[in-house]
């Protein structure tokens, strides 16, 4: 086997892990979100809001690095 | 934060009595997250030290750059959660001492959370705990609460100003219920 064949293989191992590996993070990156909203409803503070969007923000930032790492590797 | 943060504020909380009031919100003191923000940003230091590793020339045939852009990116997202989830845990794991009773807030994991409360009248003891030189310096500690309720015993824990705690605990279970 030469070593392109190696490395496209490796690179597609690679690239299943990765995606694997981001659509879990997602999940976590949701589930933040779902905290974030318990929290704020058993204490609602003043800072309650900004951290629901610091939340979002995140889980937006995680879908987009999915998304291109779709496109990219 | 210390006790007196509260003055000229109202907290409400979910399970709240009508007519009660919150008299102390307590949080452990703030210097006590410092070492986990710390190793937050040593954390975003790491993709930085993989960059000096000329992956190019060690694999010729793997296009590890992009590899490299896409891992270095989730790097940083899982730093921003794990910074993000501990000042989640420090910011809302919280001690509440209101006119009615005490109250422990405590968030487990990601998606539970568990209160324990007992009555003002239930109190049976409350005690300050200073111990080490971190302590001592910042001025924090462990309130322990005594009680003849369901949870036999409440430790506030790392909470700023411990014996200022004990006093206004101690004062209201004086005045009695409201």
């Amino acid at each position: 086997m030469s070593s392109g064949i190696l490395a496209s293989y490796t690179a597609l191992l690679a690239k299943g892990v990765i995606l694997v590996i981001l659509i879990l993070y997602n999940l976590f990156a949701f589930i933040i979100i779902r905290q974030v909203d318990t929290m704020n409803r058993m204490l609602p503070t003043a800072v309650g809001g900004f951290l629901k969007v610091l939340a979002l923000i995140h889980f937006v930032l995680a879908l987009i690095l999915l998304a291109v790492s779709f496109g990219i590797l | 934060m210390t006790p007196e943060d509260l003055q000229g504020r109202s907290y409400v909380f979910q399970n709240q009595h009508a007519g009660e009031v919150v008299i102390l919100l307590l949080r452990p003191h703030i210097i006590t997250i410092i070492p986990r923000f710390l190793f937050g940003l040593l954390l975003f230091l790491v993709p930085a030290l993989f960059m000096l590793i000329p992956f190019d020339i060690i694999f010729p045939d793997f296009p590890s750059q992009r590899y490299l852009v896409v891992l270095s990116w989730l790097w940083y997202l899982f730093t921003f959660a794990y910074v993000f989830e501990q000042f989640l845990s420090w910011y809302f794991n919280v001690y509440l001492v209101t006119n009615e009773r005490v109250v422990d807030i405590d968030f487990r994991g990601l998606l539970s959370s568990d209160i324990s409360e007992a009555p003002l009248d239930k109190i049976e003891d409350v005690t300050s705990r200073v111990i080490g030189f971190f302590p001592l310096l910042f001025r924090y500690g462990d309130v322990v609460i005594q009680t003849a309720a369901e949870v036999g015993q409440f430790e506030f824990e790392r909470v700023p100003d411990p014996d200022h705690v004990v006093r206004e605990i101690s004062r209201l279970i004086r005045k009695g219920p409201q």
